[in-house]
């Protein structure tokens, strides 16, 4: 019986020291009747494997002592939802955060590679330590079952809409095309604004020769986002024909601006005087401020690019 | 289908009615050993992992008491149903009645329905 006494010694080590005493008593007696049942069937004393093969059945000692405490989950059905919506929103903060840190550095660093690679590693770093303290905190909301009533006061009628995904608003189709206007206006030097295309006297910076590569394709790929700017607000609703052609005009915008990103001088000044250091840090600045812009632009067609890909996958 | 299907649903079916079964078994007096053997000859199988946490549970909650006696020159630990527990116990077998009323009706409607088409 040595072994049932070593089997009882383990469960009670689970145990808090309290209760311990009582539930292995009762255990024991348990065992012990199992065990008496079982010879009196035989009508011998049991073999030590058939002794090991009724404690086995009775279970691990660490499971037969857990399900006697009080909480028998980290978070229990109750705190579930609550636990998953939180996660999911500190990872997603988390995320767009590290996105927006990486681009910035990756365009303005000179190392794009490293700076993803770097941006990726501190993430995984990162969010393990938010999700962690999220669960810590439901964790204990469950151990000491505080309820939680964050949902109890809603309203049916302020839930969101149902919005189909393939509709596209007027007001998007109308700012898309006003944008587009200004934007081919002052491509065309049209339209004069503090920065110039071509130069112009009046204004202080103008585009370098960096972006002269580039003119007529920026120029093609603006008149067809006014073109698709046109038919979406005729015809409100994405088809796979304007779909293709934004995907393509997207990645094509970011190859151009992938190009852009690697010359460190896409603005000068507009009169060839003198650099002094002050302005020559002014001018640093303002190119500083192009590619963060860039690197902003270059993130709404990423997102674009996947809202896409994912009305293209419900088309089919 | 998966293919523990059934036997998740099964536990999930009897998880409830196994607490009804032990408070209806300890109108009369129990130790743990000769309860579980009773409702398994009578159809309920209840593991011993299952059966002795929920008689400590049942008895932190009123619906139980329990006393420690010797017997067959052993102590072992006895369990009834308290009092305070008969009024809870008659509440949850008109539920279970009510249930299993609804169900045979359910059943029942179904197949008429079937049977129609």
């Amino acid at each position: 019986m040595e072994l049932v006494e070593r089997y009882l010694h383990a469960v009670g080590a689970y145990l808090p020291r309290e209760q311990a005493g009582d539930i292995v008593a009762e255990l024991k007696d348990n065992l012990l009747s199992r065990i008496e049942d079982r010879e009196r069937e035989l009508g011998r004393p049991l073999a030590a494997a058939e002794l090991e093969a009724v404690l086995r059945q009775s279970g691990h000692p660490l499971l037969v002592a857990s399900r006697y405490l009080p909480q028998q989950q980290l978070i229990g059905a109750a705190v579930y939802p609550y636990w998953w919506f939180s996660l999911r929103l500190v990872v997603t903060i988390v995320a767009l955060i590290y996105v927006a840190l990486t681009v910035i550095t990756a365009v303005t660093g000179g190392d794009p590679v490293g700076a993803v690679i770097r941006g990726t590693a501190s993430f995984a770093g990162t969010v393990l330590f938010y999700v962690a303290a999220v669960t810590v905190v439901f964790a204990l909301l469950e151990r000491y079952q505080v309820r939680i009533g964050l949902f109890d006061n809603w309203r049916p009628a302020q839930l969101a809409p149902v919005q189909d995904s393939l509709r596209i608003s007027r007001g998007e189709s109308l700012f898309d095309l006003t944008v587009s206007v200004i934007f081919l206006g002052w491509w065309l030097d049209l339209i004069r604004f503090p920065l110039a295309v071509h130069g112009d006297v009046a204004l202080p910076f103008k585009l370098s020769a960096a972006w002269h590569p580039f003119w007529w394709g920026i120029l093609l790929l603006s008149a067809l986002d006014l073109a698709l700017a046109l038919a979406n607000l005729m015809k409100p609703y994405w088809r796979w024909d304007r779909l293709l052609l934004r995907i393509a005009l997207n990645l094509t915008g970011l190859l151009i601006l992938h190009a852009l990103f690697q010359q460190p001088e896409l603005v000068v000044l507009n009169q060839a005087a003198e650099l002094s250091a002050n302005v020559q840090r002014l001018v640093d600045l303002v190119n500083r401020g192009v590619h963060v812009a860039l690197a902003v632009l270059a993130l709404i067609f990423v997102i674009e690019l996947v809202q896409d890909v994912r009305r293209l996958l419900t088309l089919r | 289908m998966e293919p523990d299907l059934f036997e998740k649903l099964r536990l999930e079916l009897r998880r409830g009615s196994l607490t009804l079964a032990v408070l209806v078994a300890l109108q009369h007096e129990h130790y743990g050993y000769t309860l579980r053997k009773t409702l398994s000859g009578l159809g309920m199988e209840i593991d011993e992992g299952t059966l002795y946490p929920l008689l400590r549970r049942l008895e932190a909650q009123g619906l139980l008491v329990s006393e420690w006696r010797e017997e067959d020159k052993r102590n072992k630990r006895f369990y009834r149903l308290a009092d305070g527990g008969r009024p809870l116990l008659e509440q949850l077998l008109a539920e279970w009645r009510a249930l299993d009323g609804a169900l045979t009706r359910i059943h029942r409607d179904a197949a008429a329905v079937a049977t129609s088409n």
